[in-house]
């Protein structure tokens, strides 16, 4: 990582990857770039498959290099996954009056992603009044680079000043090639202020969904319906749940499991017909005690009725087992009404009272 | 392109073609590689080979008049070396 690779090094590698000697791979590699100079410098368009393109510019200052497409892609694929967006009008003026960014902090990033979180609060915090003096001065250099040109006396010298500021995309007469797309004629701002508030806002919004259901789940005692997966049961699982119970009882069996399939389908409550047989349920992993009592009676508190009247069957209402089939007790038998507050509280209560009890063991 | 050095090369250094195929694929290789680390690499006599991070960008499609977000990128430098700068500068 932003380390400078040396003739040497790139030779010792060169071989290592071919298993030729390490002499043999310097005099390629002084015989190539020979070769290619002598090709660049007689006005002839190299093109190096796998690194691009060399020519001389027009006023035969300097190279110009177009990057191997795929040389281009293969290094920016780490950003693959992005798209430019484009941005609403009031986001930009924002921006564009609000804050504006630190152009050194070009050169500390490494890392492509991670860093920016932290890094980019930096620009955004602190809108300092040098800073808008200190941006144009930086873009001044990029329009007026172009413009000079190159000695050839003291290139040496000249060379590191040609690196510094950004070429801008789509000039073509500077000493860098772009590898962006440089469709888009832009003007461009070294960074997005912006930012910051993007992921602050992305993070409140995660915070604020976790706290609601974890709020539920704490409320209703079960992670499923705070996830709200209950809701949307399919009713072809209840016709499939029914089934196994009542093929296990007498002949009679099929008109009782018609029966019980269409009370569920159509209004829980309703024990009409079905009255003395009755209506077992079967737990699944997205079916709880709970979501049986909302789906029975109106509320998920009057899983503490189901759970009485299934006690021989279950240990621990928080630890319910998948494929337990247990017996949904009729409304009356317990008192319960959802339209009756007296019943709700005396299911809470009873709740309450499991709990304390519970702990105490 | 590349067969044309290919051959030219393996006559210069009297070795066999596949030898210098193999080669120049692996410079390409080592290259890209090392770009993709974000690692400079010096072609002494040549030039340098400097990949530098962009950062997401808002620029302003002067057409249109929109502003777009960038997404960041590599873009990779290529600084010709004051050997080969002063070659194409030769009258010739």
């Amino acid at each position: 990582m932003n380390e400078k690779i040396t003739f040497p090094q790139l030779a010792e590698a060169l071989s290592k990857m071919t298993g030729c000697s390490h002499s043999t791979s310097e005099q390629f590699l002084k015989a190539l770039f020979e070769s290619v100079s002598e090709d660049i410098a007689s006005g002839k368009k190299v093109n190096l498959d796998g690194l691009g393109q060399f020519s001389v510019n027009d006023d035969r200052t300097d190279i110009d290099w177009t990057p191997d497409q795929e040389l281009a892609e293969t290094i920016n694929e780490p950003f693959s996954a992005f798209v430019p967006v484009e941005l609403g009008e009031g986001i930009t003026e924002e921006v564009l009056d609000g804050n504006v960014p630190i152009p050194e902090t070009v050169t500390e990033e490494p890392e492509p992603k991670e860093p920016e979180t932290v890094e980019e609060e930096g620009p955004a915090s602190e809108p300092e009044p040098s800073e808008p003096v200190a941006e144009p001065s930086e873009e001044e250099p990029e329009e007026v680079e172009p413009t000079e040109p190159t000695e050839p006396a003291d290139s040496e010298e000249s060379e590191p000043a040609d690196m510094e500021p950004e070429p801008e995309p789509g000039v073509t007469d500077e000493s860098g090639a772009e590898i962006e797309n440089p469709a888009v004629v832009y003007r461009e701002r070294r960074r997005n202020p912006l930012l910051p508030w993007m992921f602050f806002l992305v993070g409140l919004l995660a915070g604020l969904t976790i706290g609601y259901i974890a709020g539920r789940c704490y409320f209703t005692g079960d992670i499923k319906s705070g996830l709200g997966i209950d809701k949307n049961t399919p009713d072809t699982a209840e016709v499939v749940e029914v089934l196994p119970v009542s093929a296990t009882e007498s002949a009679d069996s099929v008109e009782n499991v018609a029966d019980s399939v269409a009370v569920n389908d159509t209004i829980p409550a309703k024990p009409a017909v079905p009255e003395p047989k009755e209506i077992t349920d079967t737990i699944t992993r997205e079916r709880y005690l709970t979501t049986m009592a909302r789906k029975y009676y109106g509320d998920f508190r009057f899983w503490i009725y189901i759970y009485k009247e299934n006690i021989s069957k279950i240990d621990n209402p928080d630890r319910i087992k998948p494929g337990t089939v247990v017996v949904i007790p009729p409304a009356e038998k317990y008192g319960i009404d959802i339209n009756d507050k007296e019943s709700l509280k005396l299911a809470e209560k009873k709740i309450k009272e499991f709990y304390q009890n519970k702990r105490a063991d | 392109m590349n067969g044309e050095y290919i051959d030219r090369l393996s006559a210069l250094m009297s070795r066999d073609r596949k030898d210098v195929e193999a080669l120049m694929e692996g410079l390409c290789t080592i290259i890209r590689d090392n770009l993709c680390e974000m690692n400079e690499v010096a072609l002494p006599g040549f030039g340098t080979f400097r990949p530098e991070k962009k950062d997401e960008a808002i620029v302003i499609d002067e057409s249109t008049g929109k502003s777009v977000l960038m997404p960041p990128s590599i873009s990779v430098s290529f600084v010709a070396s004051a050997l080969l700068r002063r070659k194409i500068n030769e009258p010739r």
